[in-house]
């Protein structure tokens, strides 16, 4: 990539970025996902993707970028609608992970599905009581609840963005966000900080 | 769940969320330095987010960044070439007829009138009340073509003959497309001309703006004003691999070529290797000295160049073209051994590069294939 181009592109709005994506330009893709990868990563980590799997969703993401980049609005945030992305890709990937999972607990003879084998970022807490009492609470979030916590608490989103992103009403934001605090209140137990 | 005792209580959550206005909010934190429940809820509330914070993040190494970016642009540079589902190609279908009468009846208006008779065939697209790209198309004799659209998108499909496009400047949102038997071409605002047969593009030769060339299996280029590509051997060097190409011959005599739009066919899609020399520093200067003796089939001497544009300017981006282009230097000049180790040194620097598919063939190029 060349000096001008790399400049072009890190001074280019994210809107303006997208708007490239969609006449077809890849400099104006890898400068979006220069700006984003990091974040979608994180979100999508934090969301319960096991990092062998963050490659894929990541990329499917971006891919989904190029397709849905010529329906962006641009009065709406290019974060939001970004993170929108990766939400419904973790939420496939959860589906086909869930449909892999029964289809191998009804082949063992198994009565359910047993949690994930995979490793989670809560996996790697080694330290810390409360900390660990906490990933296990939070991995048992339901995934929609844990979509608004992650997004509103940890990413920064405002109630508005992620009802955005999520293509929800913003009331069911807070709603979602208020239960979810309550059941890692309560999972925590004594735990709670 | 220890249910608050203050009927604030429930503000703690809406101060953390930034759902207060900053009054009311500064309220509630008066409020909860007198009030041990609310100030307990508030303290909670920001632990959980802190709690929240500590866990493991998921990170990614700069390298493994740039391999997932290089897949990434490479997996959607190939979604630009995949032909479109059949679905939309129906929802394009009405315009199409229009389109074609529109065609039609631009051919039958302008053979009426009292030029003298042309061997071409004229179009003019006059969709523009219907935001759609205004273009002007001049096709030779026989030739076939189709225009489909989507939204905004103004697709033609070309499917063999000579044509001459010009395409008013795209306003926002527009785009125009020449959909190519091997690929396609996305037009940026420009006049240009096009050779097509039925299995390949041919030749693309732009005389103003730029257009981007997209054809399977090979990386997209962008040409612009002066520039042309051709599937003529010289600029079959992204598919070294494969068997040469040769030009076919057209429908009709070409009267109307530019012989210095012919000759250079550049690499543009990641460096302004293809600007005229005089306009670029040294490394421009060094590569374009290199593309040079490599276009007039001075393999050796190409080589060489290549090497020490590489060496002078080891950060310059089209390093990764120079290590490419010096494998295909030592195939055209028939040692093949070389081929194969330059190859092989390209895939090792550059395992997820633009060019891997053709070094992987270099690399797995027979011995007694030249």
């Amino acid at each position: 990539m060349t000096a001008p181009a790399r400049m072009a592109r890190e001074t280019l709005s994210d809107r303006e970025l997208i708007a490239a994506v969609a006449r077809g330009n890849l400099e104006a893709l890898g400068g979006l996902f220069e700006r984003y990868e990091p974040g979608l990563r994180r979100y999508l980590g934090r969301l319960g993707i096991a990092p062998s799997d963050a490659d894929d969703l990541v990329q499917a993401s971006f891919l989904e970028v190029v397709r849905a980049s010529s329906r962006f609005d641009p009065q709406y945030s290019a974060r939001s609608w970004l993170f929108g992305i990766a939400s419904i890709m973790a939420r496939r990937h959860r589906r086909s992970v869930g449909r892999a999972a029964a289809r191998i607990a009804t082949w063992m003879g198994l009565q359910r599905s047993q949690p994930s084998a995979q490793r989670t970022p809560a996996d790697a807490v080694e330290s810390d009581r409360a900390l660990r009492a906490f990933a296990r609470a939070f991995e048992r979030l339901a995934p929609k609840k844990r979509e608004v916590f992650v997004l509103v608490t940890l990413e920064g989103l405002s109630g508005e963005e992620a009802a955005l992103a999520l293509g929800i009403p913003v009331n069911t934001v807070w709603t979602r966000l208020h239960h979810a605090r309550r059941e890692l209140r309560v999972a925590l137990g004594e735990h709670a900080p | 769940m220890n249910a608050p005792h203050c009927a604030r209580a429930w503000q703690a959550e809406a101060v953390e969320d930034g759902r207060l206005a900053a009054t009311d909010a500064a309220s509630f934190e008066r409020h909860a330095l007198g009030c041990a429940v609310c100030a307990q809820e508030a303290r909670w509330l920001a632990e959980l987010r802190r709690t929240a914070e500590r866990l493991p993040l998921l990170t990614s190494s700069e390298l493994a960044q740039r391999r997932l970016r290089n897949a990434v642009l490479e997996r959607a540079n190939g979604l630009a070439l995949r032909p479109r589902p059949l679905w939309s190609l129906r929802a394009g279908a009405l315009l199409a007829v229009t389109a074609a009468v529109l065609a039609v009846t631009a051919l039958l208006v302008q053979r009426s009138a009292p030029a003298e008779p042309s061997p071409r065939a004229s179009a003019q697209g006059s969709l523009a009340s219907r935001g759609l790209p205004s273009f002007r198309l001049t096709a030779s004799r026989g030739a076939s073509w189709r225009t489909l659209q989507r939204g905004a998108t103004l697709k033609l499909g070309a499917s063999h003959g000579h044509f001459e496009l010009a395409v008013e400047a795209l306003r926002a949102g527009q785009r125009f497309l020449v959909e190519l038997p091997d690929g396609e071409l996305e037009v940026i605002g420009t006049r240009f001309t096009l050779d097509v047969e039925p299995a390949r593009t041919l030749a693309v030769r732009v005389s103003e703006g730029h257009v981007a060339l997209r054809l399977r299996a090979r990386a997209a280029l962008t040409l612009s004003a002066g520039e042309a590509w051709s599937a003529e051997p010289q600029a079959t060097v992204i598919a070294a691999g494969a068997p040469r190409e040769t030009r076919a011959t057209d429908d009709e005599p070409r009267q109307h070529e530019q012989p210095a739009a012919r000759e250079r066919s550049t690499l543009r899609s990641r460096g302004p290797a293809s600007e005229p020399a005089s306009a670029l520093g040294d490394a421009g200067r060094s590569f374009a000295a290199a593309m040079a003796a490599f276009s007039a089939g001075d393999y050796a001497h190409a080589n060489r160049l290549f090497a020490e544009f590489e060496h002078a300017h080891p950060a310059d981006a089209r390093v990764e073209d120079a290590a490419f282009l010096r494998a295909v230097a030592h195939a055209r000049r028939g040692d093949s051994d070389a081929s194969r180790a330059a190859a092989r040194e390209y895939l090792r620097r550059y395992p997820n590069g633009l060019r891997r598919a053709e070094a992987e063939r270099l690399a797995a190029t027979d011995s007694a294939t030249p």
